[in-house]
């Protein structure tokens, strides 16, 4: 793949170290959207729920790892691969962002040139591993979602006096209404009976 | 014993909260030359980052949330390996800390419930059922990782009142320098974190606290020092000369100009960096914020060192690892004893207590949630005066019985069955 074909990659580089989001900025100029969210302020969640990034750059170093880690267990079902810089002196640091489930790292040395190839590993490596990590979750998660859609259209039935088809069809307009899945339209529909009750 | 150290040079991570205090104090006051070591400290910005800074041997020791030994026992945290944990660093200190407008609109929907002590998420629970009629979007709020009694203490508060964390509302990561900053921008609506984070967020005036973590679950588990098995098992010397230093550096820490040493020390920017007039309350306890508008002398609001504060209890792995399989971060079933041994070794902290003539329990387990009044542990060296340990919802962890502890939960997110997970636990 090649960065370049439309549309172009959206980029978030979060890093506070200007000379080095610098060179970042253009190794991708004209083939991707950058945008830099500085680690020592502005928040990140902002950034990424505004941007979707493609791919998100990251110094190791970041106070913002953990926020960045936890979307990825959370967000299971849209995950980003991530590129990290490390400075390294004896290249255990490289085996360590390879661990971490980062997709591809840039050892210190960074030049433009550089910048453009790593993103295209990191997305392809991340395609690979997020595809074998799904096929291995997903059946699990399915099961689970079928769990939480019957008892949604059990709650349906029980408070509408409505058939389980009209509970299934009208769960099923809801979710294209707001386009969302309809496993989250049923955990709205439990969240809304345990908390309002018999107001429901 | 003197045994020779196989490793001298010995560098260990600290994040910058108030709780480093006594891996900060052990090197400023030269306690870990005087077991013959030459201790480096290094500033960690985020729990990942020690994690793998620890896993690839770049760090031989850590400042480390207790669950997270758990998790990578449990091979939870990818490509880690297993970490143990010999030395518990303190218990409580962490706090619920909701935007001043949350607090406004949760007194507005239930004065009484915000009345009560402590305050339960009952009123909480009001304001986002109006929310969902309204239509508004949900409520997020802010921990500090996903392994970590952070998370399970926020969850534990939310789901006492009936809220559903995974669904009610929205949880995110946020580092605790930066939930001021997230919660004036109006990202997140409150948080549970540890010191000086939410005494800060009263100073700037952003936000009211709730309850503190000793109110929601009295004499908590907190951070732990964190090692690599391997690494134990080939430097027994060393570990045993870190925890020394450590344990002796905690008992000092009772003394009250000890701890206003501490937060003078650790006020620099390569410590902590905030003036120690901001970090001493979150050490001491006094005049602790809580409840909204009460101010109270909290002495238990940190624990370092009394109550056997410092012995790592597998009764409290176990109750840690239920808490990982109650929000479903675990979905295979494991033998609660095989992890919690591993990770937790209250053997080592014998014999390291024995030899500098500390208290110790002789006891690996106890019940959590039982005791409402203070109370003696004599199942030790010599008997250990405890305080109460009530949980908020009065529920009782009986360390015989975690699979029943966790058939109680009516909120959850398990994702196997509790039968399964008998089977694997079954005696023989």
């Amino acid at each position: 793949m090649e960065i370049g074909e439309s549309p172009p990659l959206i980029v978030l580089l979060i890093d506070s170290d200007a000379e080095r989001a610098r060179i970042v900025e253009a190794g991708l100029r004209g083939a991707a959207i950058t945008k830099l969210a500085s680690s020592d302020s502005g928040n990140i969640l902002s950034s990424i729920s505004e941007l979707q990034p493609d791919v998100i750059i990251m110094d190791c170093e970041s106070p913002d790892r953990d926020t960045i880690e936890n979307l990825r267990i959370v967000a299971r079902e849209n995950p980003k691969p991530i590129v990290m810089f490390v400075e390294d002196g004896d290249g255990s640091l490289a085996k360590e962002a390879v661990r971490a489930g980062v997709s591809a790292y840039i050892v210190d040395g960074l030049t433009s040139s550089r910048i453009q190839p790593v993103i295209e590993v990191a997305i392809e490596r991340f395609k690979m591993f997020d595809g074998l990590q799904r096929e291995l979750e997903k059946s699990k998660e399915d099961l689970e979602a079928r769990k939480t859609i019957e008892r949604a259209k059990g709650i349906l039935m029980d408070k509408r006096g409505i058939s389980e088809s009209e509970a299934f069809s009208s769960m099923r307009k809801l979710a294209m209404q707001e386009s969302i899945t309809i496993k989250q339209v049923a955990d709205k529909i439990l969240s809304v009976a345990s908390l309002l009750g018999d107001n429901f | 014993m003197s045994s020779a150290l196989e490793m001298t040079d010995i560098r260990i991570g600290f994040v910058p909260l108030a709780d480093a205090a006594p891996i900060i104090m052990a090197k400023e006051r030269g306690v870990f030359e005087k077991f013959g070591l030459n201790v480096t400290l290094e500033k960690v910005s985020s729990w990942a980052r020690m994690r793998d800074l620890l896993a690839v041997g770049d760090l031989q020791a850590a400042h480390m949330l207790a669950p997270m030994v758990i998790a990578s026992v449990m091979g939870l945290e990818p490509g880690t390996p297993p970490f143990t944990t010999s030395l518990a660093l303190n218990m409580n200190g962490n706090a619920i800390t909701v935007s001043n407008a949350l607090y406004a609109a949760m007194y507005q929907a239930n004065p009484s419930a915000m009345k009560e002590r402590p305050i339960t998420g009952m009123a909480l629970r009001d304001v986002v059922a109006a929310r969902i009629t309204s239509g508004q979007k949900p409520l997020t709020f802010a921990m500090v990782y996903p392994f970590s009694s952070h998370n399970y203490q926020l969850r534990y508060w939310l789901a006492a009142a009936g809220l559903h964390p995974d669904r009610d509302v929205n949880l995110v990561v946020v580092p605790p320098p930066k939930v001021m900053d997230y919660m004036r921008a109006g990202i997140i609506d409150g948080y549970c974190v540890g010191e000086p984070w939410n005494s800060e967020a009263i100073v700037q005036g952003v936000g009211t606290t709730l309850v503190t973590s000793h109110e929601l679950m009295g004499l908590a588990p907190e951070k732990v020092l964190g090692v690599c098995q391997s690494w134990a098992d080939d430097n027994p010397n060393s570990y045993s000369a870190i925890l020394s230093a450590l344990l002796e550096t905690s008992k000092t820490l009772e003394n009250k100009s000890a701890l206003e040493e501490a937060a003078s020390i650790m006020s620099v920017n390569a410590y902590v960096g905030l003036p120690a007039k901001r970090i001493l309350p979150a050490l001491t306890g006094t005049r602790r914020q809580t409840a909204g508008d009460i101010i109270q002398n909290m002495p238990d609001f940190n624990v370092f060192y009394r109550y056997g504060a410092n012995y790592p209890w597998r009764s409290h792995a176990s109750w840690f690892l239920t808490q990982m399989y109650r929000w479903g971060q675990v979905n295979k079933a494991v033998n609660f004893k095989d992890v919690i041994e591993k990770a937790y070794r209250p053997d080592i902290f014998r014999e390291v207590a024995k030899r500098g003539e500390h208290i110790y329990p002789t006891i690996d387990m106890k019940n959590e949630g039982d005791q409402i009044h203070p109370w003696v542990l004599s199942d030790a060296s010599s008997p250990i005066a405890l305080g109460p340990n009530q949980s908020i919802d009065n529920r009782i962890f009986r360390h015989a019985h975690p699979i029943a502890y966790l058939e109680g939960f009516q909120i959850h997110n398990l994702r196997l069955s509790l039968s399964e997970l008998a089977q694997k636990n079954r005696l023989g």
